[in-house]
């Protein structure tokens, strides 16, 4: 199963790479490709951040845009996932319209909403299932709530600042507990990655 | 609990930095200084990078939701009327800013920005930018203006485009220098006054125009692009680097 998940992986990230050099070139039916494999889950993220529909197909429409004519920035040999680049432009987009439309500040760390949806491991447009699978683990091993406010930060928008607003405690507290755990989960991450 | 509990060393520990950067945890000067190494440093940068792709299973951990059929069309629309236009405006202002480059002896990289400057009454009324008085007098034509907009930060080059009807100004940058965790903000700075913002020249975004900008004459205006933290200055005026400026002139 595991090695079945993997092979599509491949294959998926490969095609979507190939849809990116093309999108590059000017190739709308190429865009039209990337935009059919990812979409629904850069929609996902979007309506996660923004919770707002007309706000997320808004963004959406944007990120697109931006990766026709953007597609020339994604450099597939300096080893990041097509996917990863996309959702990492959906994602910093999303914030970027959350922050301006000040939302975000109103919004409460929820420890249950911040969990992950554990989207199903096939997903298709996954090609990162062991990495997910490891960022999971690694933030299993932080104390709830910590993990809970890096979540609130990749999710929320939320700075330090608001994050020690919305806890109660002072800024150097909550700096403290957010460095210290992203240490951790960075030791996490290297040593899933050594074992690879 | 306080400061003395974040680990040894870990203060001045610059891939912790990226880190904070890629989740967008700081704020005001902290944030500002971050987001100049990005631009100084390429290995901060990588730095940065990587975080992103460490803390991008996040994203992958949401469950996928289908977009409605609109999202496609309005894709395509942009793509199809927006691309060819901008892409056209792009290269005939950056040839034309090249000749004045070379002719000025710059060696920095510069921006283009065609702007289409709206001068009718009815756009007027519409809350424009333009409120001269000489602008009223004039014909209902649109008046197309270019800046030419040099900055010192590699080559980078944004193409503007005023849209009358809708009052939208669309900024698309091309070749600028990856701007992940930073918004270019655009800038309108009125002869002897100080800069008004415009919004964020994020790529390919609609940008609307403030309609109570109080400028008299838009060519003596100058334009003017810095790089701001995620979602804008923070206090209505620049406060990250400036990667560009040039004046507005009638083409």
């Amino acid at each position: 199963m595991e090695r079945w998940i993997f092979v599509d992986g491949e294959t998926e990230r490969q095609a979507l790479v190939t849809a990116l050099a093309g999108v590059a070139r000017g190739d709308q039916a190429a865009l039209r490709r990337v935009y059919d494999q990812t979409s629904a889950k850069l929609f996902g993220v979007c309506l996660r951040i923004l919770k707002d529909r007309a706000e997320a197909e808004d963004v959406l429409q944007d990120v697109y845009v931006t990766v026709w004519r953007r597609a020339g920035a994604f450099d597939a040999s300096r080893g990041v996932s097509p996917i990863t680049w996309l959702a990492t432009l959906a994602r910093n987009r999303a914030i970027d319209r959350l922050r301006a439309s000040k939302a975000h500040l109103s919004r409460p760390i929820d420890l249950v909403a911040e969990t992950p949806d554990h989207a199903p491991l096939a997903d298709a447009t996954l090609e990162q299932d062991q990495t997910q699978d490891r960022l999971t683990h690694c933030l299993d091993q932080l104390e709830t709530d910590h993990a809970a406010y890096v979540r609130s930060a990749f999710f929320g928008g939320h700075t330090y600042q608001t994050l020690a607003e919305t806890a109660a405690v002072p800024l150097g507290t909550m700096k403290s507990w957010i460095r210290r755990a992203l240490l951790r989960l960075r030791s996490c991450l290297d040593e899933g990655a050594a074992a690879l | 609990m306080s400061d003395d509990t974040i680990p040894p060393g870990a203060e001045h520990d610059d891939d912790l930095l990226a880190a904070e950067c890629a989740l967008g945890l700081l704020e005001g000067l902290e944030r500002d200084t971050a987001e100049r190494r990005r631009l100084r440093e390429p290995g901060f940068d990588r730095a940065v990078e990587a975080w992103e792709d460490r803390l991008a299973g996040l994203a992958a951990s949401v469950a996928p939701i289908a977009p409605p059929a609109q999202v496609w069309t309005g894709i395509l629309k942009q793509v199809e009327s927006g691309g060819a236009v901008v892409e056209l405006r792009l290269r005939r202002s950056l040839a034309a800013w090249r000749a004045v480059a070379a002719s000025a002896g710059a060696v920095a990289a510069a921006l283009a920005v065609a702007l289409i400057w709206p001068h009718t009454p009815a756009a007027l009324t519409g809350g424009q930018l333009v409120a001269s008085t000489e602008a009223q007098h004039q014909p209902a034509l649109e008046q197309v203006m270019t800046a030419r907009m040099v900055g010192a930060n590699g080559p980078a080059v944004f193409v503007a485009v005023v849209d009358p009807q809708s009052h939208v100004i669309v900024v698309t940058p091309a070749s600028i220098v990856a701007a992940k965790g930073r918004s270019p903000e655009l800038w309108l700075i009125p002869a002897g006054g100080k800069p008004i913002a415009l919004g964020l020249a994020a790529f390919g975004r609609s940008v609307r125009l403030n309609p109570n900008v109080p400028i008299s004459d838009p060519s003596r205006a100058i334009l003017a692009v810095s790089m701001e933290p995620l979602g804008g200055s923070p206090t209505g005026q620049p406060t990250g680097p400036v990667v560009a400026t040039g004046a507005l002139e009638r083409t």
